[in-house]
This record gives C-alpha cells, structure tokens and sequence, in this order.
C-alpha cells in the first residue's frame, strides 16, 4: 500500500535536484551538438573526401599513342593489340584451382605452373595479378570458351609501340618506355594527377612525346568494403595523341642503313633547300620491335652492355674531329677576308715547321703535293697549305667561321643534339687550364685537336656550303596531323651564315667538286668513280693516334682512324647534303657513294619528290 | 454476481476514464522515432524488404506492450516491484550458472519457444525496486539505507557485469544513482561516490575483459587500427562527418550501402540517419528526443508520491542516457558499448523493455489525480 501524504519538503528537495540532473543532461546534449557540429559542418569536407575515398576509384584509361609516318605517308610507328591474363584472387575462394585448371587449358610448363601458385598466394587480395602477357590467338580463344570456370580470369587488351620497319627506323625514332603491364586502380583524389601514359626515351619519339602521348581519360568506379567493382559512376574519355608526318624518306633510309653494311658509323642526310632530314643511320643498330616479345628485358640489357653502345645514336650525340672536311670552311673565310686568293699558291715539301722550331707538322702524303694553290689544297687535302693558312688567319677567325657554320653549337630546331666542342682559347682556358699555344691554331686547321663535332652538324654546314650560305635548321619534323584532320606543316626556321661573297662560294664549290672528278692525282674522293651527276664534297680522316709509318692493315681497329665524307649534290641547286663517319675504317667515301647513287636513282622515279 | 458484475463495471469505467493514459507528446515523440527508424531501416536493407517488416512488426509489438502498460496502474508497479526485482535476480544468476555450465557469455535463457533475457527484465525491475524501498523510508535516505541501496543496485549489476554486458550495467547504475541523488541524498555522499568511482578506475581497468579493453583503446585512438578494431569508429565518423548539412538524401547513404559501415542497421543506425539527413535530420531527431525526456520530467514533477517521482524521472534518465551513450559511441565521443537506440535501431527486446518502461510513466501520469488505495 502506498502512502498518501507526501512531505512537502521532500518535494522541493526533489523538484531542486531535477533541476540539477537536467542542467546535466543539458550540458550532455550540448556536448553532442558540439561533436555533431564539429564532425558534420567543420569537418565536412574532410569527411567527404574519406568518403568518396572509400567507394571510389579511378581506372585510367590509355589513350592512342599517336602514329608516324615518313614524307611519303608510309608508316613507320604505329601501336598494336596486346593481350594479357589476369586474375583477381579475391573473387573466388579456390584460386588455386583456376590457376591449375588454366595451365592445364593453356599448356603451362609444371615450373611456371608452380610459379603461378606462388605468386597467388602471395598477392594482395585486391590487386589483380598478371599472368600471361601477349597472349596468342588461341590462347585467348581458349581462355574465352573457358571463361565460364575461372572466375577472377580476365584478359586486359593493352596497346603496344610497333615499328613497321624495326631496327632501319630505330635511329631517328628512338625508343619508348615500357612498363610493365600491370593494371592500376587509383584513389578517387588522383582524377588530376593521372601518370604518363607512354613515355618517349629518345628520338623523336622523346622529342615529340607531348604531342603522341596524347592525354589519359579515367574511368571512375564505385567499389564497396570488399574491393568489388558496382557500377562505372563517370567516364572521361583518353584524348588520342597527334599523329606525325616526318621527312624522312624511307626508301632512302633503307638505303642509307644498306650502305653502311657491317660498319659502325653514323650518317645524316639532309635535302639543303628546306633543311629537311632523309634520313639518319647510326650503326650499330637496335631493333625497337623487341618490346613486343618477352625476351625484351634480357635484350635490352644486352645492348645497354654491348660496347658498341647499339642505343646511343651516333648521328645526334657522336662527337668526333671534323678533320679535313673544315677545309672548304676556312677556304671561305680566307677568300672572303682576302687572306689569300685563288692565286696564292705555295710550295708543299710534306711538312711544316714553324719558324725557330723543331716540330714538323706533317702532310699525309710523305714528300708532299708540291706546288699547290686553294683549290688543289681542296682537292688533295693538302694539310701544309692549310697550316699555312691557319697561321695568317688566326684561331678567332677560323672558329668565327666554323661557328657561323653551326660547328660548336645546337643546330637543329626539333631534335636533341649534342653542341661538340669548337677548341678556343677560352675553351682550353676553361676546360684543360692551359695557354693556348700556336700549335693549337695550326692543328685546328685540319680539323684536329680539341675541337669535335657531330655528323649532324657536318651535314648541316655543307648543306648551307650547297645553299650558298642561306639554309634552314635541320628538322626531323614536316608536319602535324590535328585531332580533326587538318595537316599543320612545321615552320622552317632559316639559318644565314656571315656574309660571303657568291664569288668564293663557286671558287670553293668547284674545289670540291675536284675532290671527287679532278686532274689531280691525288684527290681524295677517287672512290666515286663515274657518276651520272654533279657532285661537291670532302673527304676527310680523324686521327685516333698519332699516325705512324705502319701500314694500316697492322694496326689494330680499335686503334683505326675514322673517316668522313661530306657532299652534296647536284651542284647548282643541290637536293641532298650527306655527312658520313665511319669508325675505325675507310670506307665513308663508299658509303656516301651508296647513298647518292639510290639517292638518284629513285629521283629518276617519277613520284619522288624533295 | 453482482458484487463480480459491479467489479467488471468498475473495472471498465476505469479503463474509460484511463483513456487519457496515452500521453499525446510522448506517443508522437515514439511514432516520429519508430517512423525515423522505419526510413533508416528500410535504407540500410539496400532494398530488401525483410529488414523493414521485421522492424515494422517489432514496433508494432512494443507499441503494444506499451499500450498495455499504460493502462495498468501504478499501483500494480508498486505492489510487485520487490517480487519483480528478485524473480529478475534470480533469473540473473541462473543465467549465470548456465554460463559456466556453456563457459561462454550467456545473456538469455532460452525456454526453446522463446529466448528470454533476464537482464531486460531487471531494467525495469532494479528501478521499480530502488523507488520502492526509498518510498518506505523517509526522504532523504539515512546512510543504512543508503548503503543497501548500493546493495541492491550493486548486485544485478555486478551480475549483468559478469555475463558481460556493459551496455545493460550502465543502463542499470545511472538511472539507478540518480533516483538515489533525486530523493535527496546528501551531497556528502555524492562526492564520496563521484570520488570512489574515479579512484576505481585503475582496479577496474584490470578486471576488464580485453575486448572491453580494447574498445577502451579504440575510442581513444581510432587510428591504432583502422582495419581492425578501430574500423567502427572511424567509418561512422565517416559517415557522420560526410553527410554534413542536408545530408546524402534518403538511400543514397554511400558509407552504409557499400558496407564500409558495419552494424548499420543496429548500433550505428545513427551513423546511417546522419549521413543521410545530415545535420538537419540530426537536429530533427534529437529534438524528439530531447522532447520526449522534457516531457517524462515535467510528468515526474506531477507525480503523486515518492515512488512515482522518482520512477518516472528515472524512466527518463534511463531513455535519456541510452541516446546519449549510443550517439555518443556512434561519434566517436565515447567507447563502444552494445547500447541500441531506442525505436530507431533494429531492434527486439530492449525496443519491448523501453516501450513497457514508457507506458508505466504514461500511466503514472495518468493516475496523478486519481486517489490510490
């Protein structure tokens, strides 16, 4: 039974304590509101952002590599299919049995089989795994038909450079890198930050690789707690790369690789009136093409080892002495400064001697060529008279000229080059911390010395020599296809040297052509023999030691001088300029040969065109 | 007959008259939660229906149960608080015992056709039985009875502590200590208490069980392992924090539909509504429920005698400090115990056990012009 009469008092002790057990639940409220506040208004964004990184994620998706072609619209570089196998452990409980059932579909060898099991139970429960790149026809077929029994099995179609012409393409085109096909699953913030899709290492392939690479899309996907793909919640689209129009010319790139044979060397040809490349070899060579079997890794290291350095391109990046071939130059510098003239003839007894010295500076012909003026000089590579020559002309003139030429500097407009060195005071100051010495200046005269040069800057310089002085930089690159079709043609960017009396440029000009057909006995590009067309050129011979008297089939080759050969031809109005180093051999003359000689030939064919 | 005729008629007029027992503001207050509930359940069964008529049927069942309490009048609550209180210990210490014999945590018995929790049982009963034993004393409490007081509140729930069940402790001690403190317990005795506690906590943190540790451990630094035990809180965090204002919109919860939130439907069914409704639909929900607390105090006030006083206030401690441990562990402000919201999470007997506890306070209220005899 309850009581019915309650004391006042203990109502207004319990009315005074509720109010307190409210305030309490009052300030417990208000603490909530805080964290509610706090969690939902000022961290919201924060929170967002774990949110959507939680559920999302972003699958990039490769754009098309862009394609190249040579001036006459023939594919050089193009991307084909790959197939690869993969498999994502976490969708089934039994990967062990789809990796055996696999091999077994697949005819896998018990090793890799056992690889396989390996590596499936070490792999992250999320990330799917490669098993098989480029997967033939069959296989793939196989896998298909089978698809049913192997879930987590996918095949992931990944695009690969191809290289219709291989290793006769390699030099101008370079390499790109290859990563190893692994598919990526980025968090949701990276939507911006999305890796290259390819990446050119060399050549044009480097050179250009903003404009081919294109721009990667993403596709953006929902995933719950267990890594499983919902739905696709936005797709952006991979812009393609551009596609390239590039002037070399195959057939005479072909040409050109033929010519060199088992040679080590470079060439650059060059068309003189656009400053056009046709083609450049470097020897020995590589075949890109490799990166699309499986072997590629293996090879690759090969060649990174191989001591005649097969990757580096000899054409762009080769430094070696320009010998003889500076001859023409000085010549002009001589006619144009009136130093000498066509008359200036002197007495050549095979060597040189500086007054109150001992040090004779040798010709390369022993007794020497006797009496001798600029042109026959030019001719027979007389080297005393040019000596001579660098004495009354001085260092700072000769390399005035020789740069003007584009000697000692970057001469083209698109493609990576090594500057070379033009010897100089300054530059021996620099470099060697030593005076410069008079001897300096008169091996600098034959192209000795310090001073080394790229056989892309040789072509180059008689290319202008061909152009009577107003040229255009070499570039690699004729045109650019746009997204929507239009061909935007690259500009040519001129290059005028110092100014040179027309007068001098035939006077040196039929020098050179006596080079090659002259009454001279001794001129050195004797190899051409009887050509159907009017050529201009220079040999030339860069010493790796100092030439004894030995015959040169004992010396060993490693210890062989290089030699060069620079023309151009037809001599009014040339159409190409070709610059040859061959290492450790002789032959440049023959190879230059060769090439004009397919040069003009298919210019015979009526839809070759310049 | 006649005397049975006139007690049917009686009893009938009562019920009539009893009609009023259902209290407008706290019958709104539970149908705007169950309904809130209801959206959040059907949200969190991602489509399937059996989620959201299961709890549909479930508040039909405690609405019921709360029907029924309501028109049974205090006076009944009163006479068998003390049988109530030892049948619930009694209970307790069975279910003990069957725990040793399963030497697992046992928290039911099961009577085959029905699983029966005796801790739900003693929720209700440990408060009746406080209330009762303070209404024979005079107010304040003199420190004997003070201290067997601490003797009945102590013992269930060191047992429910045993099984172990934190959530069920606390729910007992609070609502318990406070009607203490309500009926006017000397502050001395206050402080003491307040002090004992603290100075406990060393002892205490070492008959925690680990997993209660751990909990403990989490709530302090989430971080230490996010992809462990620490994956509760920072997910519902998440799931709060990205809802921000408006919130998500109904269904399209992202944190719960694709799983990262665990016990969505039950615990942490806050974290869903929040995510969803956002602050707006936080501010909605806890305004009903700081309506309905508002509401059982002021029908405290109006109460006749101690034991109706006090039960009825600690009938609102007892709802008020559910929410607030719930949402409070949901935020990420307090550890995780198993303490479902009331009418919003799915839920079973503790959704029963709180409606019954409702419809006694409506009827306390009901009765308060009504002379008891």
């Amino acid at each position: 039974m309850s009581r019915t009469f309650t004391p006042h008092h203990t109502i207004q002790l319990f009315k005074k304590r509720l109010l307190l057990v409210v305030i309490f639940m009052l300030i417990c409220l208000l603490g909530l509101l805080a964290r509610l506040i706090q969690l939902q208004l000022k961290d919201h964004a924060y929170f967002t952002t774990l949110s959507a990184n939680n559920r999302l994620r972003i699958e990039p998706l490769s754009p098309k590599r862009g394609l190249i072609y040579d001036r006459h619209h023939r594919c050089v570089a193009d991307n084909i299919p790959t197939y690869t196998l993969e498999f994502r452990t976490s969708s089934t409980q039994t990967p062990q049995k789809i990796v055996h059932t696999l091999s077994r579909l697949l005819n896998i060898p018990p090793k890799k089989s056992a690889l396989w099991q390996k590596r499936i139970r070490q792999a992250h429960a999320f990330a799917p795994i490669t098993l098989l790149t480029q997967l033939t026809e069959k296989e793939r077929a196989r896998i298909y038909v089978n698809l049913f029994q192997l879930p987590g099995i996918s095949i992931h179609q990944q695009s690969l450079r191809h290289y219709p012409y291989d290793e006769i393409t390699a030099t101008p085109l370079g390499l790109i890198r290859h990563d190893p096909i692994q598919p990526h699953i980025y968090p949701a913030t990276q939507k911006h930050q999305l890796p290259d899709p390819s990446h050119g290492l060399s050549g044009v392939e480097r050179q250009y690789n903003s404009l081919l690479s294109g721009k990667s899309g993403y596709r953006e996907i929902e995933i719950n707690a267990n890594g499983h793909q919902l739905r696709t919640v936005s797709t952006q689209p991979a812009a393609p790369g551009q596609n390239l129009i590039l002037t070399l010319d195959i057939a005479l790139q072909k040409a050109a690789v033929k010519a060199f044979g088992k040679n080590t060397g470079a060439a650059v040809v060059i068309a003189p009136q656009t400053g056009e490349i046709l083609a450049m070899v470097s020897q020995p060579n590589y075949q890109p093409n490799i990166f699309l079997t499986p072997n590629a890794s293996h090879q690759l290291k090969k060649w990174q080892d191989d001591p005649d350095h097969p990757l580096f391109n000899r054409a762009t990046f080769g430094l070696f002495p320009p010998a003889s071939t500076v001859k023409p130059l000085l010549g002009l510098m001589a006619l144009q400064t009136h130093t000498v003239d066509l008359q200036t003839s002197i007495e050549d007894p095979g060597y040189f001697q500086l007054p109150h010295t001992q040090h004779r500076y040798r010709d390369w012909l022993p007794g020497g060529h006797g009496q001798v003026n600029l042109h026959k000089a030019i001719a027979v590579s007389c080297d005393t008279y040019f000596y001579q020559l660098s004495i009354k002309l001085g260092i700072k003139k000769i390399n005035t000229i020789l740069s003007s030429f584009g000697l000692g500097q970057a001469v083209s407009s698109d493609l990576a080059e090594h500057k070379g060195v033009l010897n100089s005071p300054d530059w021996k100051h620099t470099h060697q911390h030593e005076p410069w010495y008079t001897g300096d200046t008169i091996i600098s005269a034959i192209g000795q010395g310090n001073t080394l040069v790229t056989p892309l800057q040789l072509a180059h310089a008689v290319a202008l020599i061909g152009q009577r002085g107003h040229g255009f930089k070499p570039h690699i690159v004729k045109a650019v296809i746009e997204p929507n079709g239009k061909i935007l043609p690259q500009p040519l960017i001129p290059w005028k040297t110092l100014p040179i009396d027309p007068i001098h440029y035939s006077q040196i000009i039929q020098a050179m052509q006596a080079v090659i057909q002259s009454p001279y006995q001794y001129h050195t590009g004797w190899r051409f023999g009887k050509i159907s067309y009017t050529i201009a050129g220079k040999t030339g011979t860069a010493e790796l030691y100092h030439r004894q008297t030995e015959a040169h089939q004992f010396v060993p080759k490693k210890l062989r001088d290089h030699s060069w050969f620079i023309g151009f031809a037809p001599v009014d109005h040339p159409r190409i300029a070709v610059a040859v180093i061959t290492e450790h051999d002789s032959t440049a003359t023959a190879v230059a040969r060769d090439i004009f000689e397919a040069y003009f030939k298919t210019a015979a064919h009526p839809d070759a065109s310049t | 007959m006649n005397t049975f005729i006139q007690r049917i008629q009686f009893h009938c007029m009562l019920a009539i008259k009893t009609r009023r027992s259902l209290d407008p503001w706290i019958c709104l207050g539970c149908f705007s939660l169950a309904i809130i509930g209801l959206m959040s359940i059907y949200s969190a069964g991602n489509g399937s229906q059996t989620l959201f008529f299961k709890q549909f049927a479930r508040i039909c069942i405690a609405l019921s149960a709360m029907l029924i309490a309501a028109y049974i009048p205090p006076r009944i609550w009163y006479r068998y608080s003390p049988w109530m209180y030892a049948v619930s210990l009694a209970l307790l210490m069975v279910v003990l015992v069957l725990g040793h014999i399963g030497k697992g945590a046992q928290r039911w018995i099961d009577l085959g056709f029905i699983q029966f929790e005796p801790s739900e049982m003693m929720k209700l009963a440990l408060p009746m039985m406080v209330c009762w034993w303070l209404h024979q004393q005079r107010l304040p409490p003199s420190p004997q009875h003070t201290l067997i007081c601490f003797g009945l509140i102590g013992l269930p729930a060191i047992l429910v502590l045993k099984q172990p069940d934190l959530g069920t402790a606390i729910l007992l001690i609070v609502p318990s200590l406070t009607i203490l403190f309500l009926s006017g317990l000397s502050w001395r005795w206050v402080i003491g208490l307040v002090t004992s506690l603290l100075a406990s906590i060393p002892m205490t943190w070492h008959i925690l069980h680990d997993y209660q540790k751990q909990r403990i451990l989490m709530f302090l630094n989430p971080q230490q392992d996010p992809l462990g035990h620490g994956y509760h809180i920072i997910q519902s965090k998440i799931a709060i924090g990205s809802g921000g204002l408006w919130g998500k919109g109904w269904l399209m919860g992202t944190q719960a539909h694709l799983q990262f939130l665990p016990e969505h439907a039950t615990d942490f069914i806050f974290a869903l509504w929040a995510e969803e409704f956002g602050l707006i639909g936080v501010l909605i929900l806890l305004s009903f429920f700081t309506m309905i607390v508002m509401r059982m105090l002021i029908m405290s006030i109006h109460a006749q005698n101690s034991y109706r006083r006090l039960l009825s206030a600690s009938i609102a401690m007892m709802f008020f400090i559910a929410c607030v441990v719930n949402i409070g562990m949901v935020c990420g402000i307090l550890p995780v115990v198993g303490v479902p919201l009331t009418l919003v999470s799915f839920g079973g007997t503790s959704m029963v056990t709180m409606m019954v506890a409702f419809g006694m306070i409506m009827s306390i209220h009901a009765h308060r012009n009504l002379m008891t005899r």
